[in-house]
Parts: structure tokens; C-alpha cells; sequence
């Protein structure tokens, strides 16, 4: 199906190469994963990781931010988030957990190797690792939390337990942190993004950390909803140390610069997950017949009705995505990634999103009935997957204490990022 | 600290074995399901840890044998007047822990109404099959074969297409009837049932109710083959699967009732379904109240119990009126079908409209509120440690079932708006 022309998005704004980058994307979800279905249901764990290589090693998506002297692509500039979008959605489309490994991988290395935000000791340091290890590499982020009691007297950030502390002897910092749960892959990230609260300091830090540093104990895989291929487990950093320069940024503005790009990265991949539920319900559509007089299914006016609102929600996510990704590639028209103005946005549009992807793919699952949670047909993964992204953007009310601040000018309303 | 036995029930409705059933099955509850209940995903096929479960409920307490008269063995239910209130409870006490096992144990009885129940007790029948579920320890399941390859709404869809569409057929020979078809995804089916209740029609492509025919077949008659389970995205302790009656000799009276009959008290299981339905939903309901109370007591922002919060608060209410609302629901459902002499007989056109209406705004709802409060969980609301996105999962499966929603709309636009072309 040629999403391009049947979900318009601004091609005006993409050079041919980021089409082209989609389209071998496209290509590859197609040899991996959607060919394999019937293998995927029943050995994901087998099929995923070789999948991950070929997308991440083979074509090459891992080394897209860094140096060409290190073998990368060095496109680390704004305008990446085109072109990023554009093979999201079709990774998406793919595998929703492939997706958003990568999206928070991604959401990580522009911390340090981002145009503006460029550290040069950590790009010598990671670089190599993402070109060179032909090993797929992972980055998992361990960020401010909901937490109990107990941890009321610890550090925190906007309302939330910061699950780490640091603090600095002589020329390293030395990070503590028990039960901390990140956002993705903690059993199998080769680097960490952690943020960290510093004794009698107001200002959290947030610290690169690799993932074979002495000290980092991760816990058994937990079972969750979806998104299997981040493998996901609670991690403790008994006394890890890390250089000084692993020290990435302080403050309020760089960290919500990290999560414009993350919420990209996880609206990009809803709508590539919403291309695949369109590609199951217009399949069940075409060649279900109903009421025993021979009326395909899409021809009755009460499903037709549905699918109308379905498409409607495809169209609209997509049209939104696409402005998230041209705010982000053009800091010099609507301001950096981490400017409240840009921010505020972008965490309203990856909400609005991700809710009408949820929306689309109950709807679908509606249509299909029992179809529609039988794993034979797919759809019930991409529902999964979809309600398990929707909730990596934080709880949804404290979330729009952030928009009711920034768009009312509330004065005692925060809402934790 | 509130509990879920706060949510408001008609207690002027309830039956005289309320307490003891809501009690025993409690118990069994905590004790020999949610201990275990994390694991039951990866059982879906074998059922290794979920069958002892079954068996102590079902076998062991004697559940299974609720519905068929005292002297047969049972419980008499199906004489009672309670009949409907009575079940509710059992399955939504069953649904707190796994509404997958609550459809699973209500399924049972799915096919045993027909021929149980006053007024239409087909005392034959009875005495037939009682000793299967009365005379055992062992967990014993029943299905309804209804669903076909090629729709399992159309044959619920009996206003409008008859039957017509029913590919099952049985054809009377000498004292016997010969079945033949293939149906999938009944409750139940994958290996687990010992007695089906099959929908066939005796002339295909007749939109003559007279035609349409519910026949009894037990699961070890010659010619009756099941499939391996389905996997899905939710309720693992419910086995569905492919079922093929390939030339299937029953005696002719194994047919529940007759020409015209069958229809009508088909119907019956319909509105018994859905009220089954909103049971499972409030009884699951209740559990992601128990665990959310522990997460929004126990987890903190800016220095408070996440319930302080307003916004959350705004969504914590909408939950509990959700769930305050379903549970007045379903046992005013319950009610109607417990008392034919004041709302008229449980297979009427407006009963079933009703339990329909109301099946699928539980659904709903319970839906729409589950994805809420996974949202407030932030990543704890993917993880199964949490407990709610199983419930998510499952009731998901549960407002898909019985025709899905589409159907439930038809036929509640039909009664009460007397639509005549839908």
C-alpha cells in the first residue's frame, strides 16, 4: 500500500533519499517480519534479533548521528527528523518494539551527539560502538519516576523520585540507584541514560553510562503488555563510576530537548503501527462476507462507518507527526527542542497521537471480533504494543498539568516533566 | 480503607445464596487462583497450572453441578427463582480473580440451561447428562457450538437472517441425527469440553425457525473431532478452537426441544450471555479497584499518595461511578431474568435487546476506563506484576464476544426504535 498517497504527509518538506530510506525500511519489515508471521507468533525472540541487526548494522540506521570519520552518516542535524520519521513509520509498521527501542536509543545519543549539543570525548567514546561493533546497539533510559514513601526523602524532579544519585569524588562521579526502572531494554542496553538527582543541588544531572560499567546489576526480564523486543528489566548501579565528561547536562531545557525527540520517535512509531492495523482491517474488509447475502464487509454502512472514523484518525495522526517532525527540524523557525514552545507541543501531539492510535486500533479490533484478539491475525500485537507506548509518555493527568500550565499560565500546577 | 465490597449491589435482589456462594468462592479465589494467575499466559495450551484450580471449583466444591435438579445431584438452581442473581455472583467473585475462568465455569452451563431451566425443563436430557457433571471430582466443561467459518454473528443475527446461513446440518435418520460441519471458537472447545450443544439447521438455507435446531452431542461421539487451542491476546484459561462433526450419530432426543422450540429458548442463552458478560466485567472491575487503591495509596508525586491529586482523583471518580453504574447493571439485568413473571420471559425480544444494551455499555466503559488507568500507572501499567493489563486484555476479548458490538447495536435499535430493514 503506498501510504504516502493514501495518507497525505508533506513530501514537499523530504529530499528523495529519505523516501528512498524509507522505502528500503519498508523493504526490510517486509523480509523480516511481516513474511514471517506465522514464524514471528511463534518464536519472536528468534526472528527479532537478527532483525534488529539487519536493520540497525546492516542498513546502517544505528550509525545515522555520527561522524563519517567513525563510519556514520553525519546527519546530526535538525533536519534528521524527517527523514527519521519517515523510516520510523515504517519500522512501526513492522514491529512497534523494534521501533521504540530505537526511537529511545536515538532519543539518548541527540543528548551528546546532536548538532548544538555536540560532546566530543563522548562522541570518540560511543561512536565506534554504533559504526564499528557490528553489534546492534542499544541505549535505555532511566528517568524520573512514580515511587513510593520511601523514596520521598530522596532526590526528586518536578514532583517525581529521580531513581539515581550521583555524586562527584575527585575527578569521577560515583552513581547509586536500587530497583531503578527504565524506560526500555534494561536487561540488554548497552548504554545508559540516567538521570540523577545531586545532593544539595535543585538541578538533576543526567549521565551517559555504559552498559558494561562495574557496578550494574540487572534483574530479571519482567512480563509487560507488549513491546517485546525491549527487554526490559529493573537495574541496580551499586557504586558505578563514571569520567566526568559522561556528565551530559544539567537542567530543565536539554531534558525536554531529550524528550521532544523521544516523543517523535514514539509518534512516528503509532502511526506506522496504525499503517499495519489499515493494512489488516482493509485485508478483513475486502474479503469478509456478511449477512449470508454475499455483502463484503466494508459495503455495510455500520462497519463502513467505523472504518470512515478509523481512517479519519490514521490521516489526522499522520498529518500531526509531521508537523512534530518539522517543529524539531526547524529550530530556527519554532525554536529548539527543549524551548517550552516547541516542547509543550510536542508532548501534545505525541498525547493526541498516541490516543487516537489507541482509539483506531480498538476500533479495528471492534471490527474484526474475535479476529481481532486472535493472534494468528496480528492485530491484537499492534494493540499491545500501541497501549504500551501510549503509556511510556508518563500518566496522562499529570502530563496535562504541564499543557493546562503553559497554554493557561497556571502558577502552582506541575506536572513532573 | 474501602473495599470492594463498598460498590453498591440491589441487595433487596439478591439470592439466598449470596453470601455463602460469595464467600466459598472468594476464598477459593485467593487461596487457588491469584496466587497463580501471572502465569497463566504462558499455560494458555496445556493448562498445567490452571486446571487444578478448575477442578478444586468446579469438581471438588460441586459448581458444576449447580444448575441440575437435587435429586439428579445438583443444586437445583434451575428451579430457583434466582437463578440469574445467583450465577452473577459466582461469576464475578470467579472474574476478580480471572474472568477467563469466569467464562469458562459460566460457559458450563451455557448449553444445561436449555434443558435445566424452569419453564422448559427437559427432564430427560437432565438425567441424561447429570451424572457426567454430578457424579465426578474432576473439572467437567460444556460448550455451545455455534460459530462457523463463516460468521458466528450471522447465526446470532436470527431476526434478520432465520438461520439461513448456518452451514451445520443434521439430518434426522431413523431414530437418529446426522451432524455434519465445522464450528470454531466456542468456550471451551480446544480439548477442554465434554458435551457440546450444537446450532445446526435441518434444512439448509431455510429462514423457517422451525429449522434451526440445538442438539446435545457429547465430545467423545464418533465423528466429533476438536482442535488445538487458539492463542490470543488475553483469558488463557478459556480454550477455543476449531470443533468438525463429520457424520456425528446422536439419538434424535438429544435434540434440546424441537421444530420452533430451539429458536425460542436459544434466545434465552443469549440474554443469559450477556448478563454472564457484565459479570465478568465487574468482577474484574473490582480487582483493578483493589489494585489501584494499592498503587495510588502507596505511590507518590510532589511529596503526596498519587490519589491527592486532583486530575488523577477526576479520573480515580470516573472509574469508580463506571464501575458503581455496571454493577447496578448487571444485577438489574440479573433480576429480569430471575423473575419472568414480572419482566417477561427470559428469551423475549426485549430482553435480549436489553441485556444487549447493557452488556455492551459495561463493555465500553470498562474498556475505556482500563486504558485510563493503565495511563496512570505510567510504565507499572504494562507490567503484569501490576495485574491490571491482563484485566485490560481480557475485557477486551469480552466486548468482542456474543456478535461484538455492531450486532448488540442492531438489536437494541430494533426493539426500541422498531426498526423493520436493519
Amino acid at each position: 500500500m503506498n501510504y504516502q498517497e493514501l495518507f497525505p504527509f508533506p513530501q514537499e518538506r523530504c529530499e528523495e533519499a529519505d523516501i528512498s530510506l524509507a522505502h528500503t525500511v519498508h523493504q526490510w519489515g517486509e523480509a523480516e517480519l511481516a513474511s514471517k508471521r506465522l514464524e514471528l507468533k511463534e518464536d519472536y525472540s528468534r526472528l527479532i534479533e537478527p532483525a534488529m541487526r539487519k536493520l540497525l548494522v546492516d542498513i546502517g540506521l544505528q550509525k545515522i548521528l555520527w561522524p563519517e570519520s567513525f563510519g556514520g552518516s553525519a546527519q546530526n542535524a535538525p533536519e534528521i527528523a524527517l527523514p527519521l520519521t519517515l523510516a520510523l513509520e515504517q519500522i512501526g509498521w513492522a514491529d512497534v518494539g523494534i521501533g521504540y527501542v530505537f526511537a529511545s536509543t536515538f532519543a539518548l545519543c541527540t543528548t551528546f551527539a546532536m548538532e548544538g549539543n555536540v560532546q566530543e570525548k563522548l562522541v570518540q567514546a560511543y561512536a565506534p560502538l554504533f559504526c564499528q561493533s557490528g553489534q546492534p546497539v542499544i541505549g535505555a533510559l532511566i528517568l524520573p519516576s512514580l515511587k513510593g514513601k520511601d523514596s520521598q526523602d530522596g532526590p526528586s524532579f518536578r514532583g517525581k523520585a529521580l531513581q539515581a544519585r550521583a555524586n562527584q569524588d575527585k575527578q569521577a562521579w560515583t552513581i547509586e540507584g536500587r530497583n531503578m526502572r527504565p524506560f526500555n531494554s534494561g536487561s540488554n542496553a548497552q548504554l545508559f541514560g540516567v538521570l540523577c538527582g545531586i545532593d544539595g543541588e535543585s538541578d538533576p544531572a543526567f549521565f551517559v553510562v555504559s552498559g558494561d560499567a562495574a557496578g550494574i546489576k540487572r534483574k530479571d526480564v519482567f512480563l509487560k503488555t507488549g513491546l517485546a523486543a525491549s527487554l526490559n528489566s529493573d537495574v541496580d548501579f551499586d557504586k558505578v563510576i563514571v569520567p566526568p565528561e559522561n556528565l551530559v547536562f544539567r537542567g530543565l531545557q536539554p531534558f525536554r530537548a531529550m524528550l521532544s525527540w523521544l516523543y517523535l520517535g514514539i509518534s512516528a512509531t503509532t502511526v506506522g503501527s496504525l499503517f499495519a492495523a489499515y493494512d489488516i482491517l482493509k485485508e478483513w474488509g475486502d474479503n469478509r462476507v456478511i449477512k449470508g447475502r454475499g455483502q463484503v464487509f466494508k459495503e455495510n454502512p455500520l462497519t463502513a462507518a467505523l472504518m470512515a472514523e478509523i481512517a479519519m484518525d490514521i490521516l489526522t495522526s499522520r498529518m500531526l507527526l509531521y508537523q512534530l517532525a518539522q517543529m524539531l527540524a526547524q529550530p530556527e523557525v519554532y525554536g529548539g527542542a527543549g524551548e517550552e514552545k516547541v516542547f509543550i507541543p510536542a508532548l501534545c501531539l505525541a498525547t493526541y497521537i498516541t490516543h487516537a492510535g489507541e482509539k483506531a486500533i480498538n476500533s479495528t479490533m471492534e471490527l474484526m471480533a474475535s479476529a481481532g484478539y486472535a493472534k494468528e491475525w496480528q492485530l491484537e500485537r499492534y494493540w499491545r504494543d500501541v497501549k504500551t507506548l501510549q503509556i511510556h509518555l508518563g500518566n496522562r493527568e499529570l502530563n496535562k498539568m504541564e499543557i493546562a500550565r503553559y497554554f493557561y499560565d497556571c502558577k502552582n500546577l506541575e506536572g513532573g516533566i | 480503607m474501602r473495599t470492594i465490597d463498598d460498590f453498591t449491589r440491589p441487595k433487596e435482589y439478591l439470592s439466598p445464596l449470596d453470601e455463602y456462594l460469595g464467600r466459598i468462592v472468594r476464598e477459593w479465589a485467593e487461596k487457588e487462583v491469584i496466587p497463580y494467575r501471572r502465569k497463566f499466559d504462558e499455560d494458555w495450551k496445556d493448562h498445567h497450572i490452571i486446571e487444578p484450580a478448575f477442578r478444586k471449583l468446579m469438581g471438588e466444591m460441586g459448581m458444576q453441578r449447580v444448575l441440575f435438579p437435587e435429586d439428579l445431584g445438583g443444586w437445583g438452581l434451575g428451579h430457583s427463582n434466582y437463578l440469574g442473581t445467583a450465577a452473577y455472583r459466582l461469576f464475578e467473585e470467579i472474574s476478580r480473580a480471572d474472568s477467563a475462568m469466569g467464562v469458562a465455569f459460566g460457559v458450563v452451563f451455557w448449553p444445561l440451561i436449555l434443558i435445566c431451566c424452569e419453564p422448559h425443563v427437559n427432564r430427560r436430557l437432565c438425567e441424561e447428562f447429570a451424572p457426567m457433571f454430578c457424579e465426578t471430582k474432576e473439572a467437567v466443561f460444556a460448550a455451545n457450538a455455534m460459530t462457523e467459518p463463516q460468521g458466528g454473528s450471522d447465526i446470532e443475527n436470527l431476526d434478520v437472517l432465520g438461520g439461513s446461513t448456518i452451514q451445520t446440518t443434521a439430518v434426522l435418520d431413523g431414530d437418529e441425527w446426522v451432524i455434519n460441519g465445522h464450528k470454531l471458537w466456542p468456550t471451551n472447545s480446544g480439548g477442554a469440553a465434554s458435551l457440546f450443544s450444537v446450532v445446526c439447521t435441518t434444512n439448509p438455507g431455510s429462514r423457517d425457525l422451525k429449522d434451526f435446531a440445538v442438539i446435545f452431542v457429547p465430545a467423545n461421539t464418533p465423528g466429533c473431532t476438536q482442535g488445538s487451542p487458539y492463542e490470543k491476546a488475553g483469558m488463557a484459561a478459556d480454550k477455543n478452537g476449531d470443533i468438525w462433526f463429520e457424520n456425528v450419530r446422536v439419538p434424535s432426543w438429544y435434540r434440546a426441544f424441537g421444530p420452533g422450540e430451539d429458536f425460542v429458548y436459544f434466545l434465552e442463552m443469549v440474554s443469559l450471555g450477556n448478563m454472564g458478560s457484565i459479570s465478568f466485567v465487574s468482577g474484574s472491575m473490582l480487582n483493578v479497584y483493589e489494585k489501584l487503591q494499592e498503587f495510588v495509596n502507596t505511590q507518590y508525586f510532589r511529596g503526596k499518595p498519587l490519589k491527592e491529586h486532583d486530575a488523577v482523583a477526576g479520573v480515580l471518580a470516573d472509574f469508580a461511578r463506571d464501575l458503581e453504574v455496571i454493577r447496578i447493571i448487571g444485577y438489574q439485568c440479573a433480576r429480569m431474568l430471575d423473575r419472568p413473571d414480572i419482566y417477561g420471559p427470559r428469551w423475549s425480544h426485549e430482553n435480549v435487546a436489553k441485556a444487549r444494551a447493557y452488556k455492551y455499555f459495561a463493555c465500553d466503559k470498562a474498556v475505556e476506563n482500563l486504558g485510563r488507568v493503565m495511563n496512570l500507572l505510567e510504565t507499572y501499567g504494562s507490567d503484569r506484576d501490576w495485574d491490571i493489563e491482563k484485566h485490560w486484555r481480557d475485557l477486551k476479548i469480552v466486548q468482542l464476544w456474543l456478535g461484538g458490538k455492531q450486532l448488540a447495536q442492531m438489536e437494541v435499535a430494533r426493539w426500541f426504535f422498531e426498526c423493520e430493514t436493519l
